[in-house]
């Protein structure tokens, strides 16, 4: 059981603080921050023990959702659970930030204490929580980085129209009463993402290649609807099954959310679902080793040492193997730089760029803000070295790309069709499908 | 508005107070809200609102629900510093028990037993009954809960209205919830008899309806699950049959309740357990590619601990454990500990590349795991030990201080074991080069030592101690000077022509300008040594070291015998640490133990001391080890003492032997041969009573025991053989599992009057 629960902002800000059980440590939030003063910035463990007592966190968007007990915990359902109340808070509140908590926190605490009793965890489905609300949120604007739109299959009977809804349309709060948001509109969104972890060798060979994706559906609905979602008809899971020729979306696995249907899944691939509201994970899945399309992003360096005056150049080359129909935006190219290195300077003038050098970190950052698919950029950058030997050029690299990409996903697969089924009422809900390929970690190595 | 400033002081308190009174306030819920949020929002901020209290206890009686619930949070926080007037709410309170809407009732009644107050015990009791009978779930399972907090305050309650009995009654509830909250009210009202009873009609019962339960309900009754033992295999796999769909369940936690539960159920069928083991990874693996670094770092820790249950079953996921770069570093640390691990000769040639890329890594402490972890490949496998020391040595070719410094602390420490040998030359030759990199204190030291074991082969090693001390007035590091000193005068033995001179300048300089008292100390030593007799002196300072065989890696044996570290944080912190946060629990534990029984025990040691008489000639007490510290024990031992009569069924004695874990054993030898009936007099001297004997002269002798320790009323049981032949006396003490701190003492006591 837990004893207590608090949330806390990287600035060292108690935002939430709960005890349950009045048998923990009465100042286990400024032992917690103190723990991580102590750290100077390097991740601090998961799991703590401060005098006697252990502390359990999960770090979600800079927040720490943090559990202490006094009886040996299980690691995995602990930070499950943390996880998920942090995905509860951020449903409720609309977005998951310091300041969404701050001015709502009055709605976090009434949460709290319906998601937890004297420790013991009651529920935590948006569904059976939702009539034990009453606080409304206080919508708080995130600043949200790529504009990357939702396409709908609109509201129209045949689903032939296209829309555009911008990023942020799903970050909402989920209403609580049904007249709060005015109108409300019964939308249905639907995400797939792919995370991308790479690792290249510097002679092009794949290292390691995974992507690891899923099929997040946030629901604003009244009633309990059936959802139908239909998948590529052609999909295969499983490494070992036959595959024909080449156009089949395969994955290497798959895991369900356990309140899909899968009646319909092995004839037609579809998927039979009944939303609760708010967020939920409804598949995911993974493709390792080959992927089925090629790797976004090449990347060549080649560097002259100028011994004389002391400094490395180098020309870094990347080249976005997307399809020419498609952009990545935000991409940032991290290239660390030898230890001796005193300064940065780096010729992109072009529009939409921009380069960056941290002196602390000794990492070059080069961002563009839009990079067209089968095209290539070019940089030149020169680093100024206080002393100069032969290992120096050894200490340049690996680069990491960080980027997203809307509308693409790497396995190709696709959600056909999205229907809705409801007995009591008859209105056909606005359904937004969204496909977006982001980066884990996607290295090249230099050497 | 001004009360939103950030310091806090009586004026604004008292601005509060004017718009808490304002007669408009009550009415216009809206601004009432808006200035409870910023109180309790303060309180969050930690500031004490408590003088606020009278205003607010007012506010609980008010219509609108979100405004109750701000108050009654507000009631529960500060309710502890003001009893008095806490008081004043329970007439409102009350009232709300018996509202209309099952909300409200329910919200009171949480509210009403989480004020933590025993003097409102009283008032609860009603309320607290009816709640368990009421017609809304959602009353009823806060009213479950709700008798485990005053259980808390008052253990009376539960006894005087038979609590145990209704929530075992309720167990048939329809709610999942609510039986989950009786099963764990349960779990904590019986603490004291092993927690809630799990036979084979209840165990039956949840597991058949298991998939009923939400997620976090089947993580506890998975957990409750332990205590329930099968009759026969049939009824063994029936069990793991139903267990099966939940290893596939998206919430680890569930998944890996499930998994314990399996692993508990075969611990005795050593074929299926290995099967267990084998479904266990597929779970676990995938779990690495979760976005959630947390969960990421606990399957590590337990991929960690599955491979040395089931060695081998890894090994080709080695690409899963490389680093991605912006994992946390926790797990990357992790990561480099676990490749060293799994390598294989397959897997070597990828593995050592991938290290060498971390070792020139940004973070000086990931380049510092990479770098031991290369040593220790090299060092528990001699078919690894020339890629790794290759791999080492293009690394000291990129004269980066940190890597070369922590490349020769991996030396210094590898060199010694029999597979290295042959490279020592080889290490010996690139020492020259690292002089002028290294700069860290731990890497000179390292160097300096180098040199001292294996400087009469290296043709430049007077030189290079020269160039180092020539530096010694700017050398802040005393470690370093001190290994600049034993060097010099070790190198000296070798080869006394080139050093002479350099050590008499090291000598003089340490005794005479050198401010450190341990430096001074050891020239002195040294040169006493010298001007004695030098061959003597070569005899004492030079001696050779042993070359040491290929240990058997494993720090963490200790954890992974253990079966009930799966899923725990035990895992998470791993041996060394686990077993520093069980000792320091201990100490905090015996201290609150030792200060509640103080006044009590007054005379207990003069008993303890009449009990031993012919200790030293009788037994071996050196074997009497005791897992706890030494100080800690002789003061708890000081305290125990058993209850003179009890009273004990067999049938609970046989409930609790099965239940129980052995918490200790011991063996003892006696020197001369004692009759068993003396033994026995002599433990029921001590209070314990007798169970089952067998009758004097079979071999082994048995005995069943138990006693109740008088000032904690803790039961314990005890199984005592004897050996004729060989003379060996065994004891197996059983205990409830958080009492086990104190078995060690307890043995200590029977062995002392046994002896």
């Amino acid at each position: 059981m837990l004893s207590q629960f608090f949330i806390v902002s990287s600035r060292g800000d108690v935002l939430i603080y709960k005890d349950f059980r009045g048998d923990g440590l009465p100042n286990a939030a400024e032992l917690f921050l103190e723990r991580l003063k102590q750290g100077k910035g390097a991740e601090l463990a998961p799991a703590e023990e401060l005098e006697g007592v252990y502390f359990m966190h999960v770090k979600r968007n800079g927040l720490y959702f943090v559990c202490t007990s006094r009886s040996d915990l299980s690691p995995f359902a602990t930070f499950e659970l943390l996880s998920r109340v942090s995905s509860l808070v951020k449903d409720y509140c609309g977005v998951l930030t310091d300041e969404g908590i701050r001015r709502n926190f009055a709605l976090v605490y009434e949460l709290l204490d319906e998601i937890i009793d004297y420790g013991y965890v009651q529920t935590t489905s948006t569904k059976s929580l939702k009539p034990y609300i009453h606080n409304e949120a206080e919508v708080v604007k995130a600043d949200h980085l790529a504009d990357v739109g939702f396409l709908t299959f609109g509201p129209g009977l045949f689903g032939t129209e296209f829309r555009f809804a911008p990023s942020h349309a799903a970050e909402k709060p989920i209403p609580v009463t049904p007249s709060s948001q005015g109108s409300s509109r019964n939308e249905v969104y639907v995400d797939v993402i792919e995370r991308m972890t790479v690792i290249m060798a510097a002679n092009g060979s794949l290292i390691r290649s995974e992507v690891n994706g899923s099929l997040q559906m946030k629901t604003f609905v009244i009633g309990s609807p059936e959802l139908k979602l239909g998948l590529s008809e052609d999909l295969v899971i499983g490494k070992t099954s036959e595959i024909g020729y080449g156009t089949a979306v395969r994955l290497d696995q798959a895991q369900f959310h356990p309140s899909v249907d899968l009646a319909d899944f092995e004839h037609k691939r579809a998927l039979t679902i009944h939303p609760s509201e708010g967020e939920c994970t409804i598949m995911r899945y993974s493709i390792t080793g080959e992927l089925p399309s090629r790797l976004p992003f090449q990347v060549s360096a080649v560097t002259t040492e100028l011994e004389e005056k002391q400094c490395l150049e180098v020309q870094l080359e990347v080249q976005c193997d997307l399809p020419s129909s498609n952009h990545a935006v935000d991409v940032d190219v991290h290239l660390p730089v030898p230890k001796a290195t005193t300064d940065v300077i780096a010729s992109t003038s072009a529009a939409g760029q921009s380069a960056k050098y941290k002196p602390q970190e000794k990492i070059f950052t080069w961002t563009i803000n839009k990079f067209h698919g089968a095209s290539k950029l070019k940089t030149r950058i020169r680093i100024q070295l206080s002393q100069f030997h032969r290992a120096t050029v050894r200490e340049l690299g690996p680069v990491s790309f960080q980027f997203e990409i809307k509308n693409y996903v790497s396995s190709h697969l696709e959600v056909k069709y999205m229907k809705l089924f409801d007995r009591q009422h008859s209105y056909v809900p606005f359904r937004w499908v969204r496909y977006v390929t982001l980066s884990d970690s996607y290295t090249i190595r230099l050497r | 508005m001004a009360y939103l400033v950030d310091n806090w002081n009586e004026e604004d308190m008292q601005e509060i107070r004017n718009l808490l009174r304002k007669p408009t306030a009550q009415t216009e819920h809206g601004e009432l809200r808006g200035i409870l949020k910023t109180v309790l929002s303060q309180v969050t901020r930690g500031l004490d609102m408590s003088p606020l209290f009278t205003d607010i206890v007012k506010l609980c009686a008010t219509v609108s629900i979100i405004e109750k619930k701000l108050a009654y949070l507000y009631m529960t926080t500060y309710a502890r510093k003001k009893p008095d007037l806490a008081l004043l709410t329970v007439n409102t309170i009350q009232k709300d028990c018996c509202d209309a809407n099952p909300m409200i009732r329910g919200l009171a009644l949480k509210t009403l037993c989480s004020l933590r107050l025993g003097e409102l015990i009283e008032y609860t009791k009603h309320p607290l009954l009816a709640g368990l009978k009421d017609k809304s779930v959602y009353v009823r399972r806060i009213a479950v809960l709700g008798c485990l907090k005053v259980h808390h305050l008052n253990p009376q309650f539960s006894t005087d209205h038979d609590i145990v009995n209704t929530l075992y009654e309720m167990l048939r509830d329809k709610d999942v919830i609510v039986i989950t909250n009786c099963l764990m009210a349960l779990e904590e009202l019986l603490l004291q008899e092993g927690g809630v009873v799990i036979n084979q009609k209840i165990a039956h019962y949840l597991i058949n309806r298991l998939s009923d339960f939400t997620e976090w309900a089947q993580c506890c009754i998975l957990q409750l699950l332990l205590k329930y033992r099968p009759e026969n295999d049939e009824e063994t796999f029936d069990m793991m049959n139903v267990l099966e769909i939940y290893l596939k369940h998206t919430n680890s936690g569930v998944c890996m309740a499930a998994i314990r539960l399996m692993l508990h159920l075969t611990k005795d069928l050593p074929d299926i357990i290995q099967d267990v083991y084998k479904r266990l990874k597929g779970p676990l693996v995938s779990l690495l590619s979760s976005d959630r670094p947390e969960l990421v770092y606990t399957s590590l820790c337990h991929l960690e601990w599955l491979n040395i249950k089931a060695p081998g079953k890894l090994d080709k996921y080695y690409k899963k454990f490389f680093c991605r770069y912006n994992d946390p570093g926790y797990i990357k640390y992790k990561k480099v500990e676990l490749l060293a691990i799994l390598c294989t000769n397959e897997s070597l040639k990828d593995i050592t590349e991938e290290l060498s890329v971390y070792a020139t890594d940004v973070s000086v402490l990931l380049s510092q795991f990479a770098i031991r972890a290369l040593g220790q490949l090299a060092k528990m496998n001699p078919a690894f030990t020339l890629t790794c020391i290759e791999a080492m040595w293009s690394l000291l070719f990129l004269e980066l201080d940190s890597v070369s410094s922590e490349i020769l602390v991996v030396f210094h420490d590898i060199l010694r074991y029999e597979n290295l040998i042959d490279y020592i030359t080889g290490v010996i030759t690139k020492l020259p080069v690292c002089e002028h990199v290294v700069q860290d204190p731990r890497g000179k030291t390292a160097l300096v030592w180098l040199i001292a074991q294996h400087g009469k082969d290296l043709l430049d090693a007077p030189y290079i101690l020269e160039s180092m001390l020539d530096s010694w007035e700017e050398e802040p590091s005393k470690l370093v000077k001190l290994s600049l000193l034993t060097t010099t005068t070790k190198l000296f033995f070798s080869r006394p022509a080139e050093c002479q001179d350099m050590l008499g300048k090291v000598l003089q300089r340490c005794i005479e300008s050198s401010d450190d008292p341990d430096v001074r100390e050891k020239a002195l030593m040294y040169y006493r040594l010298l001007s004695k007799d030098v061959q003597k002196a070569r005899d004492i300072i030079c001696t050779s070291q042993p070359h040491l065989g290929i240990l058997p890696t494993d720090g963490t044996s200790s954890l992974s015998s253990n079966l009930q570290h799966f899923n725990s944080v035990a895992l998470l912190f791993g041996a060394d640490k686990w077993q520093e946060v069980q000792q320091s629990k201990l100490i905090g534990k015996s201290k609150v133990y030792s200060q509640s029984l103080h006044p009590v025990t007054v005379s207990k040691p003069d008993e303890t001391e009449l009990c031993m008489p012919e200790t030293s000639q009788l037994l071996d007490l050196n074997e009497v080890t005791t897992e706890i510290r030494s100080d800690v024990t002789s003061q708890v031992v000081s305290e125990i003492k058993f209850a003179p009569t009890i009273s004990l069924s067999p049938e609970e004695f046989e409930g609790k032997w099965m239940l129980w874990k052995s918490s200790k054993q011991q063996q003892l030898p006696l020197l001369e041969s004692v009759p068993p009936n003396d033994i026995q007099d002599r433990l029921a001297g001590l209070g314990w009573q007798a169970m089952a004997i067998s009758p004097e002269g079979s071999d082994p002798w048995k005995a069943f025991l138990y006693a109740k320790e008088a000032n904690t009323d803790q039961l314990y049981l005890m199984e005592v053989n004897l050996h004729s032949e060989t003379d060996l006396l065994t004891f197996d003490i059983k205990c409830q599992e958080d009492q086990q701190w104190v078995t060690s003492a307890v043995m200590k006591l029977i062995l002392d009057a046994v002896s």
